[in-house]
């Protein structure tokens, strides 16, 4: 899970979250014992979308006086690919 | 200074068009008061300057005879709503070093209608706790016993408006996150109709259930700052395009003839103390004394809100936080491959819970595990949202505690995280409920401590908040707020 969510955990911390997360689970079962045919049809909600439009234009500097680093107009990461 | 201090919204409008003080010397009075009170840590970052310049702006419109509907209100700012060129750090170190380039929809709102910005207030990481205990900023203090948590996560905004280090504040409420820590500092906090508030610009933590809402002493204050919060946003897609009521019109109205429900289901509730029982009580005479019918009523599928709550923020939460990945902005972790900052910078850069609840999160998203849990707590909150449905029709506004306890000691804070998140289980219902609440100061415990009522009504009608809220003020007789004043 925490390959999945990017997250590095330390040795000790992934044994008290796996302590933690059992807790959380079970008590989330409780779920389990409801039946829910009778809404069984009924649509789930779906995310309300609108127009992909950027909301201010010509923020690029703005923008990446935020990052940790960049160079020129381009955000710098370290390398993906070892050549 | 002190008496600067105790007025409330109207009275210093009063003052201000009165020329008895100017908005620089209220403003100065209230940043004198953010100094005295700091070891209480409601602040995470102050904004003197910025705070003197509306002021100066403030008196000039007030001197041209033009004032916006809260000309000069010294307000502060929960730490989740991006403030252009100010810090905004929802109190974790992943954002220690985040200057957005721009202004949440509601900050700016207030900011047209004329307050003045004191500076942004603590909270739990990413708005993920009721204690207001984060690793990165340090816990926030009750003002009323500073050995005691505040809850959370608007803590720092509550305990700004408790503590007279702020006359209002702006919150938000995703599972119960202003009108908690209302209870607990003896202060009104409202979690608006979800959509009524713009979300824009807010550090989004449940994307479905987050609620900006106002912090105030009084429901008149509370009503008067929802007013200049809610509208409208077309930045925001869930932004509900509803008329906004002069909402403090409805504080004072009567209640005579009207309907309150008792809901049993949440009265046989084990986890509510003796204390937070015998105060119900007295607000049911306080609504028996005022005219209304009291009528018990049932939320059978109520029971499950808390764990439905848990699989949906949770699973909202993991995706929303997955931007957080030390390349646009924020902290960055050293690395030597992409991936290792990645997970290093997100490993580093979160505190324990918001780990907790990202997987969580991720777990309950994942394939094989998706209809079992993510779907299912989806149909759940259906049935929760038609019980109320169904009890709105049988009432006009629920009456319930808004905490099952007085804020606890620091020192006693429980390590299991299913039993810290009890402390949400009477406001929670309202937020999956998709409904309207405001909790307000109505009695002390034997300690000492703020006990809150809560009213809960249907959405959109937050009027009746008001409305109804004034009962418990008017019946409560709160001693007054502890500013830590001496003559």
């Amino acid at each position: 899970m925490a390959r999945l969510a990017h997250l590095h955990l330390e040795p000790d911390e992934i044994s008290s979250l796996e302590k933690d997360l059992s807790k959380v689970f079970q008590w989330v079962s409780e779920l389990e014992t409801l039946c829910l045919q009778a809404i069984q049809d009924q649509p789930l909600p779906v995310s309300v979308l609108r127009t992909d439009e950027a909301p201010q234009a010509n923020a690029r500097d703005e923008i990446l006086q935020n990052a940790p680093n960049s160079t020129r107009c381009f955000f710098t990461v370290p390398k993906v690919l070892d050549l | 200074m002190k008496d600067f201090l105790q007025l409330g919204i109207q009275d210093v409008l009063s003052g201000l068009q009165s020329k008895t003080f100017s908005v620089t010397e209220l403003v100065k009075a209230y940043l004198s008061q953010i100094e005295r009170t700091k070891s209480l840590n409601a602040y995470v970052t102050v904004t003197p300057e910025r705070a003197l310049e509306d002021a100066k702006t403030s008196e000039s419109l007030w001197a041209k005879g033009c004032p916006r509907p809260l000309e000069g209100i010294p307000l502060a700012i929960k730490d989740a709503f991006c403030t252009r060129h100010v810090l905004t750090t929802a109190a974790s170190k992943i954002l220690s070093n985040f200057i957005p380039p721009y202004e949440s929809t509601v900050s700016a709102k207030v900011a047209l209608a004329g307050t003045v910005c004191l500076g942004k207030t603590n909270l739990d990481e990413f708005c993920m706790g009721s204690t207001t205990t984060p690793v990165f900023t340090g816990a926030s203090l009750n003002p009323w016993n500073p050995e005691c948590t505040p809850g959370g996560s608007s803590g720092g905004s509550a305990v700004a408006v408790a503590s007279g280090s702020a006359l209002c504040a702006l919150g938000t409420d995703t599972g119960g996150s202003v009108r908690q820590p209302a209870a607990f500092c003896g202060v009104v906090g409202v979690k608006p109709t979800y959509g009524r508030c713009s979300r824009w610009g807010v550090v989004a933590f449940a994307s479905s259930l987050d609620t900006p809402g106002p912090l105030a002493r009084s429901v008149k204050d509370a009503a008067l700052l929802l007013e200049a919060m809610s509208g409208y946003d077309p930045k925001d897609a869930t932004s509900l395009n509803a008329e906004v009521p002069k909402f403090s019109a409805a504080v004072g109205k009567s209640v005579r003839g009207l309907r309150v429900g008792v809901p049993k289901d949440w009265y046989e509730n084990n986890h509510l103390s003796p204390q937070v029982l015998a105060l119900w009580e007295k607000g049911r005479q306080m609504f028996k004394e005022a005219g209304c019918e009291i009528v018990s009523v049932s939320l059978p599928y109520s029971s499950y809100s808390l764990p439905s709550y848990y699989i949906l923020a949770c699973a909202e939460a993991a995706s929303n936080l997955q931007r957080y990945d030390g390349v646009k902005y924020g902290f960055r972790a050293h690395a030597e491959t992409l991936e290792e900052m990645y997970t290093k910078t997100r490993g580093e850069g979160f505190g324990p819970e918001v780990k907790r609840r990202i997987l969580i999160g991720t777990y309950v998203l994942s394939q094989g595990y998706y209809d079992a849990y993510y779907t299912k707590a989806q149909r759940v909150r259906k049935l929760i949202q038609m019980d109320f449905d169904h009890v709105f029709q049988q009432v006009d506004v629920l009456l319930t505690p808004t905490t099952p306890t007085p804020a606890f000691s620091l020192k006693a804070m429980p390590d299991d995280p299913v039993t810290m998140y009890w402390n949400d289980v009477l406001t929670v219902p309202v937020n999956i409920g998709n409904v309207t609440g405001i909790s307000v100061p109505a009695g002390l415990s034997d300690t000492g401590l703020p006990l809150g009522l809560q009213i809960i009504a249907p959405a959109l009608q937050e009027e009746k908040l008001f409305q109804f809220g004034t009962i418990v003020e008017q019946g409560a007789s709160m001693p007054p707020l502890p500013f830590g004043l001496h003559d």
